[in-house]
């Protein structure tokens, strides 16, 4: 019986055992399980390094690099003088100053922060004993001051201070992400297990719609303006009026960003976005606008203008006598007595609306950071020479970018734009986290208005006040602006003036919007006028920047010879032609792809009596344009025009009828 | 005496079922360790394939040899072991112990052939003293000396853990053979006390009694093992993560295809294995009672018990130690399973011949002392040894433990 005991106690504590068992396998699965997971995770951390900012071709504009800090850790190191005498052959300190550096301490010791990355792998691959390397990213910007206003820098402790490393700090700033590896899959795999469970975040890259040349182009010629006339700081920006893209963004004085700290923190801010400032005339043409558009301004209101404009019993002077002028000229001719007139006729809400539709007074919401909204009150706190004062741009300050995208919507056609220095924002691995697409706000007046505001433009730099700021290739719109700066004891500095120019180009199918200011400019008081200094800064930059963009010149528009295979840009061999057109006006050149031919009313006398040149142009173009232009025409065959009977330049009796004959294009 | 010419065949395929059971779970929980220390993954299991070799033919010998044969070298054997036992204290040590006695270029644990010398010598010895064993004197203290010589001599190696099982068997083997309950109750307190002792005497001990008691205490330190075995076996849930599924065997669990096989186990195999090898070794120790209770003498009695309960003390310590419900102690779970760690013998020479033949000789024990069990299985009448006294000539002093238990029932 005593077998049977035994065999029973065994027998009871074998069930315990299996009641253990189950105890702990099913009522406490959980809590086991999550441990034994907790077990067989490793956790990394992925770091990231902070995202690279490119222009919009790739180059880099701020870029960070690994750089070592390098450590002895005294226990582990053999022989200290040994060390030092390899050390020192490698990196640039002396055998004596890394001694110095050690000095007899004991323990984690600093030797050298900064160390490049090949000096770092160098003396890594030595394997010294007790030489540790601490990776750190230093902010670097390769093109130096180039766009330091856009870009902005970095702190030492890696924190965004100024420009788009400011205001993208979170963007670009790597958050390191967490894996975790389970080891439960040994062998030569190796790490396969390596599971993500938070991933890093940001680090992102910036591609900037800055193009690096066209920043240097207007760097460059700021800096030739600087020379010249001393101002305080000149400012210029360049946007394509079409995208709101800004092209390039300048202002001078800017600063080394890689010795920021060198340079006054004055020459930080992004004076075209952060200052602001009176426009002065370039506001002439919303006022205009703000006329035509509400049916007070047609082609024959005529305004006269004795030399000075008068409301309110005061006198606002007008830098000459302009007489009988219609509004093309008083635009041209930048009359302040016309504008006066103008105000007089508008209703003071109208221009109100059409100053805030054209987004003075709002911000434009471009990247960078403390954008000024400018200062445009309502018309509760109008005087009565408020309105006056507005049409020839008094009583508001605005920001050089408001200016950009108010005459874009001119250069567009009517559409006002988002400007913005963001092209996409793209991660480390190359996903693409935003692309931004241009963002139309609002349409701000027909196409047909934007269309004679152009014409407008053209006339202030064919024969107005803006003569100095055309170009021998292209045509320009723009507009000068010669603004007193207001004295803060009341009235206007009657030496301080900003001057300015603005405009668009090529006039009529513009490619960019740009704008050049000067502040406060030195020298003769006579000669400072926006059309002096800022115009031919203006025409220089205008022209470096199509030529760069490869922009075809419309001043002297393609004759293709009768081979069909001759490249209508290649204008360069109908150089000899072209002076057949020369008596065109410029206000009747159309544009060869432009969809609807803006010749029609203005077309004056002198485009008449010669045939224009069809070469290059579709079969719907040409029979626009002849229509327009009233010519009779025969059209032979399909395609792109290779033939025309008789030649460009003939006198227009010659046309009886015009012979045009098409093949189809190479290709199709 | 007529001959039994069959094996139990039950207990034959308990047997081979926890030895096969064992070779695959060797493989899963020492591949890791294998590849990492010894740089092939089948090391350890084309070792414990080698061990289970020698054990089958070791136990097929026995199983041969008549097991009253043994009671003839009961002496001899018994005084040969414990000079060996003398010897090793001698010797160098190995691991922090004087375990292996080395003989030319061959080395043996003394403690593992002192196992079965006991148990044949306290066969013989209990049975043979049956008139006189609830005497103190002349019953009893003959015996326990030799058991305390024994038992000192082993606990000075130092292995306790042996010590307490040879303790132990000798307890049950006494229970079995008629003694005293007072003499055992006696026994009983006394040896709980000294365990008590020994325990406080040593520090590890100490600390992993303490560990044992508050595993979270000492998570880092003593109660790691205790914890990740836990860890092991809960994570295993019903139907464990599949065979080599295991996650605690990556460097986690320490002594992973020793002591702790069956943590492994319970993980990869869930409840469902862990029940199996709980039954299985229910059924090897029924199977082994069994035998007893048919072996056709009292010798043959006290040694098939004795052969089950020092199998039965290994098995319950052992799964008792991976279950949390035993202190720590080194005791591997009989058949399953394999030799000691690289790191308990901490010895460069492992590889060598030196070794093998010894941690052979541990798998080899527990397969003769089936082999025994399986030879007495062969001469096992058709009826219960105890009660069926007709035929057998020791079945009459197995009568007058039946009466003697009746009448005691009586009173």
């Amino acid at each position: 019986m005593r077998v049977l005991y035994l065999f029973l106690t065994i027998g009871v504590v074998l069930s315990l055992f299996f009641l253990r068992l189950a105890y702990l396998q099913i009522i406490q699965y959980e809590f086991w399980s999550q441990l034994s997971e907790k077990n067989h995770l490793t956790r990394h951390t992925i770091d990231v390094k902070r995202g690279s900012i490119f222009d919009r071709n790739g180059v880099d504009l701020a870029i960070s690099v690994e750089t070592y800090t390098m450590y002895l850790y005294t226990k582990e190191v053999k022989s200290i003088r040994e060390t030092a005498n390899i050390l020192s052959t490698i990196i640039p300190l002396t055998r004596e100053e890394i001694l110095a550096k050690i000095a007899g301490r004991k323990g984690y010791l600093p030797i050298m922060k900064g160390i490049e990355r090949p000096i770092a792998t160098k003396v890594m691959a030595l394997n010294l004993p007790g030489v540790i390397f601490e990776e750190n990213y230093r902010r670097i910007y390769p093109q130096n001051s180039l766009a330091s206003n856009i870009l902005g820098f970095c702190g030492a402790d890696g924190q965004g201070l100024e420009g788009l490393e400011r205001s993208f700090h979170d963007t670009m700033r790597g958050y390191p992400g967490v894996s975790v590896q389970e080891d439960v899959s040994f062998g030569e795999e190796g790490s396969s297990g390596l599971r993500v469970v938070k991933p890093p975040a940001g680090g992102c890259n910036l591609t900037l719609t800055i193009d690096s040349f066209i920043q240097h182009i207007m760097e460059t010629e700021l800096a030739k303006l600087i020379e010249q006339y001393k101002p305080i700081d000149a400012t210029a920006i360049a946007m394509d009026p079409y995208t709101g893209e800004i092209l390039g963004m300048a202002c001078l004085p800017n600063y080394d960003l890689n010795k920021f700290a060198e340079s006054p923190s004055d020459s930080y801010r992004n004076r075209p976005v952060v200052d602001v400032f009176e426009p002065g005339s370039c506001m002439k043409i919303f006022a205009a606008a703000c006329g035509i558009k509400t049916g007070k301004i047609t082609s024959g209101t005529r305004f006269y203008c004795k030399g000075f404009g008068e409301v309110m019993g005061r006198h606002i002077k007008c830098h000459g006598s302009h007489g009988l002028v219609d509004i093309n000229e008083a635009i041209a001719q930048s009359c302040n007595s016309s504008m006066v007139q103008i105000s007089q006729l508008i209703d003071s809400r109208q221009l109100y609306r059409m100053y805030r539709e054209m987004g003075f007074g709002e911000p434009t919401g471009i990247e960078t950071p403390s954008e000024s909204q400018g200062m445009f009150s309502s018309p509760s706190k109008w005087s009565g020479l408020s309105a006056a004062s507005l049409c020839i741009g008094q009583e508001l300050a605005v920001t050089g970018i408001q200016l950009v995208r108010a005459y874009s919507a001119v250069a567009n056609g009517g559409l006002l734009m988002k400007p913005h220095l963001i092209k996409s924002i793209v991660s480390q691995t190359g996903d693409i986290r935003e692309e931004i697409h241009p963002e139309p706000i609002r349409r701000v007046f027909p196409e047909k208005l934007a269309e004679s505001l152009r014409k407008m433009l053209i006339g202030v730099v064919d024969h107005g006040t803006g003569q100095q700021a055309a170009i021998a290739d292209y045509s320009v719109g723009g507009k000068t602006s010669t603004a007193q700066k207001a004295n803060p004891h009341g009235g206007y500095f009657q030496e301080k003036v900003n001057t300015s120019f603005i405009g668009m180009l090529p006039a009529m199918n513009p490619r960019i919007v740009l704008f050049v200011a000067a502040n406060e400019p030195k020298g003769e008081e006579k000669t400072l006028f926006g059309g002096k200094v800022a115009g031919p800064v203006f025409a220089i930059i205008g022209d470096r920047i199509l030529k760069y963009l490869k922009v075809q010149p419309d001043k002297h528009p393609a004759i293709a010879t009768s081979s069909a295979s001759v490249d209508k840009a290649s204008n360069d061999t109908v150089a000899a032609t072209s002076t057949l057109l020369h008596g065109m006006d410029l206000n009747s050149f159309a544009p060869p792809l432009a969809e609807q031919c803006p010749i029609a009313s203005n077309a004056s006398s002198s485009l008449q009596d010669s045939i224009p040149n069809f070469m290059g142009l579709t079969l719907k173009e040409v029979a626009s344009m002849a229509r327009t232009l009233d010519l009779p025409v025969r059209l032979v065959g399909n395609g792109i025009a290779v033939e025309q009977s008789p030649q460009a330049g003939a006198p227009r009796s010659a046309a009886n009828p015009l012979t045009i004959k098409f093949s189809p294009r190479i290709g199709e | 005496m007529d001959r039994n010419r069959h094996f139990d065949q039950g207990l034959l395929f308990v047997i081979l079922a926890l030895m096969g059971f064992g070779l695959i779970m060797v493989y899963s929980a020492s591949s890791i360790t294998s590849l990492t220390e010894m740089l092939d993954g089948q090391y350890y299991f084309k070792r414990q394939l080698l061990f289970v070799f020698l054990g089958l033919i070791s136990m097929f010998v026995f199983s041969n040899i008549h097991y009253r044969k043994l009671e003839n070298i009961a002496v001899p054997l018994l005084l040969t072991s414990i000079c060996f036992l003398i010897l090793v204290l001698f010797a160098q040590k190995i691991g922090g112990a004087h375990r292996w006695l080395r003989i030319g270029g061959l080395g043996f644990q003394p403690s593992e052939l002192a196992k079965i010398a006991f148990l044949i010598y306290m066969a013989h010895s209990i049975s043979t003293r049956q008139d006189r064993i609830t005497e103190l004197v002349r019953g009893i203290l003959p015996d326990l000396g030799v058991m305390l010589v024994v038992f000192l001599l082993i606990l000075k190696e130092p292995n306790l853990s042996t010590a307490a099982i040879i303790a132990s068997t000798y307890f049950m083997m006494l229970f079995l053979g008629n003694g005293s309950i007072a003499h055992l109750a006696w026994m009983g307190v006394s040896g709980a006390t000294m365990v008590v002792a020994l325990i406080f005497q040593e520090g590890y001990r100490m600390r992993r009694l303490l560990a044992f008691l508050d595993p979270w205490g000492a998570s880092k330190t003593a109660g790691y093992h205790i914890i990740q075995s836990l860890v092991a076996i809960g994570s295993g849930g019903l139907w464990g993560l599949g065979l080599g599924q295991s996650r605690q065997k990556f460097f986690i669990l320490p002594e992973r295809h020793t002591d702790f096989i069956y943590a492994i186990v319970c993980e990869e195999l869930g409840l469902i294995g862990g029940l199996f090898v709980l039954v299985l070794f229910f059924i090897l120790i029924w199977r082994g009672f069994y035998i007893a209770m048919r072996a056709p003498d009292l010798f043959g009695f006290l040694l098939a018990s004795g052969i089950t309960c020092l199998v039965a003390t290994q098995g319950l310590i052992n799964l008792g130690v991976v279950l949390s419900l035993f202190p720590t102690t080194g005791v591997t779970l009989p058949f399953i399973s394999t030799d000691c760690s690289k790191t308990e013998i901490g010895c460069p020479a492992y590889n060598s011949g030196f070794h093998a033949i010894g941690l052979a000789e541990i798998q080899a024990v527990d397969a003769i002392a089936m082999g025994i069990l399986l030879n007495i299985s062969r001469f096992g009448s058709n009826s219960h040894a105890m009660l069926d006294n007709r035929r057998r000539p020791f079945s009459q002093r197995l009568s007058a433990i039946s009466d003697r238990s009746a009448s005691r029932r009586r009173a």
